[in-house]
């Protein structure tokens, strides 16, 4: 087998050798790998939880409220008697859940206003542009408070206020690619065979606008984690007894002096995991740049 | 008599806002395709050939708009057709295939699934059925293509510049349409692909009973298959007839340009060429749009409008030197 004239073994795969190559860049890059592990642990305490757990995380324990961080409560208890260890590590699964579903839901609408738009233009382009203005002419956090407000304090509304708020960005991108691709010629072969409209953006336009989508809804993993933990700690977010990070730190605000473990362990589990997926996004970033490959 | 005329376009105006102004691309263009007839329409580059072929299959996008005429597709006006009926029209009456085959096809899906794809379109059958896999394999082998079955699982980038035409020509003629419109299809290609791919279109359609309009720029091609000749210019049709007359008697000062600027074996003289350069559409020169670089030009050519005369039976004409003929006669 040749490849550019150059003999190369049969069992020359490119594909394989080309996913070898990511992951030596993945493997040599530090702050990646830094990035890779947070995230994995991260995931690896959401799904194991309910395992390692010691107690309950809602059960209130009147009689050991307030304990520093001791061999029977790694990180302490608050002023209910919950041990605070417990809280965090049940914490990263609701952190994790208003991950998946907003980057599904605010990925999932994004990407189709900006492919309609970008497909048919016009009037259409014109009026759901617009709208995208409006929401992004306010800033994120303050936008995403005033619908959870408006909706009522609950994770589902917590959800969905940051899912309001983000969709703009991959609205902006998927338009971007879909008015690239409009205009590729196999699309105006596809329309003189007769496709529909609807045929062409879902099996020929929509495809091509997935992947920047993905990359930017990696990259914005850590966005939407300080988020609602800042929807959180204003109660606008999950209710109590929910351990959700932002709302223990702002529980545990009036104790910070003389209990300073209420708020600081969340607290450091909420920038440790962000920074993790911001470490990462950004080695994805670099690695998927064909000008910092090679 | 009307008919027997597959399709005839009558008074077409197509125009471009741009920011320079409006590009009048199509000027009253009239001509007409018989039935199993193999038409091919001649011009230099932007004398609207392509906008024509656009325009039949209504795929003219902004900021073109077609402002008015006619075009009558077997007894119906395409351009009153609603969005949805010209859909259904599209692949199956009318087909097109395109000058840059490789660019036709999406390049992240297979041959396969994208043939697929048209049938299931055309027909109605699901695309992932066995029904429309051996559709696609009995066309692939018509088109004479090889190993029709390893084909379908290739990518475009796989395939050459000849076979990915091939399988457009495959793809429009599917469902066996009424009308086939190709815009080019060989000017990517090897001149020793060209004639292959050629020789396959006139079989095809000979054998489906389909018409063709041809578009090119390349008189040979047009000499050796065409059975009428549209010779453009500047969005205008300014000679139609049929080829033998066209290539012996051509009476269009522009025709019988373009037929000098041929270059032929033995000849030893330099090549004659039209002078000047093709007009700026935004500002057309008035009168006759060929004016400013005829040879044969008079007064009223700049002033008025040359229309569509007979000079001979089926052979027709659009200048000025006629007119007066038949005024003065």
């Amino acid at each position: 087998m040749r490849i550019l004239g150059i003999p190369v073994p049969e069992s020359y795969k490119p594909m394989i050798e080309d996913l070898k190559h990511t992951m030596y860049l993945w493997r040599k890059s530090r702050l990646t790998m830094v990035g890779t592990i947070i995230v994995l642990a991260f995931l690896m305490v959401a799904i194991v939880a309910p395992f390692v757990a010691p107690y309950d995380p809602i059960e209130q324990n009147l009689k050991e409220k307030l304990l520093p961080p001791s061999r029977e409560h790694l990180f302490g208890t608050d002023q209910f008697g919950r041990d605070i260890f417990s809280r965090v590590l049940y914490g990263s699964r609701i952190a994790l859940w208003i991950i998946l579903l907003v980057s599904l839901i605010s990925g999932g609408v994004g990407t189709m206003i900006g492919v309609f738009s970008g497909y048919f233009g016009g009037i259409v382009d014109e009026i759901l542009m617009r709208i995208t203005d409006m929401f992004l002419a306010f800033p994120g956090l303050v936008l995403a408070m005033a619908f959870a407000a408006a909706m009522g304090p609950s994770l589902t509304n917590t959800i969905i206020a940051i899912s309001l708020v983000y969709w703009t960005r991959y609205a902006r991108l998927a338009r971007a690619e879909a008015m690239r691709v409009k205009n590729m010629e196999y699309i105006e072969a596809e329309k003189a065979i007769g496709a529909s409209h609807l045929r062409i953006i879902f099996l020929h336009v929509l495809p091509m606008c997935i992947s920047p989508v993905l990359v930017q809804l990696t990259l914005r993993m850590g966005t939407i984690i300080l988020t609602a933990a800042g929807l959180g700690f204003l109660g606008l977010g999950a209710q109590p007894p929910t351990p959700e990070w932002g709302a223990m730190v702002s529980d545990g605000r009036n104790y910070l002096v003389d209990q300073w473990w209420i708020s600081t362990f969340p607290g450091l589990a909420i920038a440790i995991v962000v920074l993790g997926f911001n470490l990462l996004g950004d080695g994805i970033r670099d690695m998927l740049d064909p000008r910092l490959r090679r | 008599m009307e008919d027997s005329k597959l399709l005839s376009v009558r008074n077409l105006r197509v125009i471009f806002r741009t920011y320079r102004g409006i590009v009048k691309a199509l000027n009253g263009v009239n001509f007409e395709i018989g039935r199993e007839e193999f038409v091919g329409i001649v011009g230099e580059t932007g004398c609207g050939k392509s906008v024509t072929a656009l325009s039949i299959m209504r795929l003219i996008q902004q900021p073109g708009e077609i402002i008015d005429g006619e075009i009558i597709f077997d007894g119906t006006d395409l351009l009153k057709l609603s969005e949805d009926d010209m859909r259904k029209v599209r692949g199956k009456e009318i087909a097109m295939i395109f000058q840059e085959p490789k660019v036709s096809l999406n390049p992240v899906l297979k041959v396969g699934t994208q043939l697929k794809e048209a049938v299931s379109i055309a027909d109605g059958i699901p695309q992932k059925s066995r029904e429309a896999e051996e559709k696609v394999m009995d066309i692939l082998d018509a088109v004479g293509l090889p190993d029709p079955k390893g084909l379908m699982n290739k990518y475009p980038h796989e395939l050459s510049g000849g076979m990915a035409q091939r399988v457009m020509i495959a793809m429009g003629l599917l469902k066996k349409p009424k009308l086939l419109i190709a815009d080019e299809p060989t000017s990517a290609l090897d001149v020793t692909i060209q004639a292959q791919i050629l020789n396959l279109i006139k079989d095809l359609v000979s054998k489906f009973r389909t018409s063709v309009l041809f578009i090119t720029h390349d008189l040979g091609v047009v000499a050796e298959y065409s059975d009428r000749v549209v010779i453009m210019y500047a969005g205008n049709v300014v000679e139609i007839g049929d080829v033998y007359t066209i290539f012996r008697n051509p009476v269009h000062p522009y025709t019988k340009g373009l037929l000098n600027a041929v270059p032929r074996i033995g000849q030893r003289e330099p090549l004659e060429t039209i002078p000047g350069i093709v007009p700026d559409l935004v500002h057309p020169p008035s009168g006759c749009r060929f004016h400013p670089r005829c040879s044969k030009a008079m007064e009223v050519c700049s002033k008025e409008f040359p229309e569509m005369v007979e000079v001979e039976k089926d052979h027709f004409v659009a200048c000025h030197l006629f007119t007066r003929g038949e005024k003065n006669g």
